[in-house]
């Protein structure tokens, strides 16, 4: 619905605010009159009328600007199409890109401040503040809500997949229990993704971000597909190697592999293909295929040469050539990784195969002061007991 | 909407280009103006002088310092405005991105504060 009457008026505010009256106009008259054949199509019509009305007081537009928008003939081509025009505004590099994500959620997924709040582990007023100053940038700076330039298109695309690649990974991080929130945004980003790949074609995206696209999807429902092996009968996360390959999702799966096809089809590499085929590689049965994995690495370096893929890149190569001939340049990585708590777990397990049992404890230690989530602390501190049961005093669960 | 661009972009990389080459730069802001011009958009716009003639003023508590050189030292430096008047960010986008300086530097792009009158 917002889709639709942003496109008569250009400005987020304006159609909010057309939609929200409309809604009370509907609540006021239905329950009076009761409801109309054609519910939405009332709801639109009301907010059409209150968006010329804005716009004929409005000094800055011109008299042909709204009589263009009362004549204008209803040829809805279909919602799909709105939506994506909507998440390419709404992910503009011109706002921060916690507010992207915020207002993609709020603006195309309807998500409340509230769930917001609750989806991104922040108090109820941080999020309304992110959102009231995106709004506010929104409106000092101009940035209206028209169709994106072709000269500015790879730059939003790419944007738009940066914004669904932090959803979905705010949904598979979520530490908290029943898997309500985080399920929800996993398969929220996965849709909207989907929705991307199937519509990029009808508005001229660049071909390699269509690759890329098809590559996020693929990724998404890779690891999505692990979603129900992920956890112990505790709640407790399960290293890889340990989880049931038979509690994974096979119908995910083949909708990756589908996915990862049409990406390779484009013939244009590119850093999201390249998780993929990580993910992919890891989902393979039997003995996992490190040497494989490592070049992966090597390549999405190559991409992305950041501390946090480069400690990817040494744990698996780590499992080709050993420890020993890492352990050098995986301490290197300790100042730009130091309040990383996977970087120090990674750390203590490359100790204790090692067998230098201090070092591990010690790198353990530090894992624990960083992590805040409770199921991430317990499993930290299980491993804890098992490779020092009686050493120092132990950190509060 | 109004929105002052500001031109940035190292001094340094204008100093270390041939006479030639600095001339065909400069004189590529002949017809870029010209197109805002005719545009309708252009309310206004100068080159500066290089940071090396600037001065800043202070006064605190009736204290005044004045000091040789910008406000501060940055990587870029201000080389030069336009004021525009476009409907939106995108369209003010769009000439940013056809500024000559673009292709070495930044052009901010500040929305100019409306005042009622």
């Amino acid at each position: 619905m917002l889709a639709l009457v942003l496109r008569w008026c250009g400005d987020l505010e304006v159609a909010e605010d057309a939609l929200q009256e409309a809604y009370v106009a509907a609540w006021r008259v239905w329950s009076r009159d009761g409801p109309p054949r054609s519910p939405g199509a009332w709801v639109l019509t009301a907010a059409k009328r209150r968006v010329i009305d804005h716009l004929r007081k409005d000094p800055r537009r011109g008299h042909e600007d709204v009589e263009t928008l009362v004549w204008e003939d209803e040829a809805d081509p279909g919602p799909t199409d709105r939506r994506l025009e909507l998440m390419l505004l709404c992910c503009t590099p011109a706002l921060p890109e916690d507010q992207r994500v915020a207002l993609t959620l709020h603006a195309l997924l309807g998500f409340s401040v509230a769930q917001l709040a609750t989806a991104f582990l922040v108090p109820v007023p941080t999020m309304a503040q992110r959102l009231v100053r995106a709004k506010r940038k929104i409106r000092d700076a101009g940035i209206r809500f028209t169709a994106v330039d072709e000269a500015l298109l790879e730059e939003r695309v790419a944007s738009v997949l940066r914004v669904l690649y932090l959803v979905f990974s705010e949904g598979y991080s979520a530490p908290w229990g029943p898997q309500v929130v985080d399920a929800d945004l996993c398969e929220d980003a996965i849709w909207l993704t989907g929705l991307v790949c199937d519509e990029g074609p009808n508005h001229r995206f660049p071909g390699a971000l269509q690759a890329e696209a098809w590559g996020l999807l693929a990724l998404m429902v890779f690891h999505h597909a692990r979603a129900k092996g992920r956890r112990d009968h505790r709640g407790l996360p399960l290293p890889l190697d340990d989880q049931d390959p038979s509690t994974w999702d096979r119908v995910l799966v083949n909708r990756g592999e589908e996915a990862m096809e049409k990406a390779l089809a484009w013939g244009c590499p590119g850093p999201y293909q390249l998780q993929a085929a990580i993910a992919h590689l890891h989902l393979a049965p039997g003995p996992k295929d490190w040497n494989q994995i490592a070049a992966l690495y090597n390549r999405l370096l190559t991409w992305e040469d950041t501390p946090v893929v480069r400690l990817n890149a040494l744990c698996a190569l780590s499992k080709v050539i050993g420890e020993a001939s890492v352990l050098g340049e995986l301490e290197a990585l300790g100042e730009s990784l130091a309040s990383y708590p996977p970087y120090h777990l990674a750390l203590a397990e490359a100790y204790h195969n090692l067998e230098r049992p201090r070092d591990a404890e010690g790198a353990l230690r530090v894992a624990l002061e960083r992590l805040q989530n409770p199921l991430l602390r317990n499993a930290a501190l299980e491993k804890l007991q098992r490779w020092a049961p009686d050493t120092g005093p132990t950190p509060r669960p | 909407m109004k929105y002052l661009m500001l031109i940035y972009g190292p001094e340094a990389h204008l100093d270390g280009l041939s006479p030639q080459a600095k001339g065909e730069y400069f004189a590529s802001f002949g017809p870029y103006t010209q197109r805002l011009v005719e545009a309708g958009v252009l309310r206004g716009g100068e080159p500066l002088l290089p940071t090396a003639a600037a001065t800043s003023v202070k006064v605190r508590q009736t204290k005044v310092t004045t000091t040789h050189g910008p406000f501060a030292e940055t990587t870029e430096q201000l080389l030069g405005f336009y004021v525009l008047d476009c409907p939106g960010l995108d369209e003010a986008t769009q000439w940013a991105i056809q500024c000559p300086t673009a292709q070495f530097g930044t052009i901010e792009l500040r929305p100019v504060m409306e005042m009622p009158r």
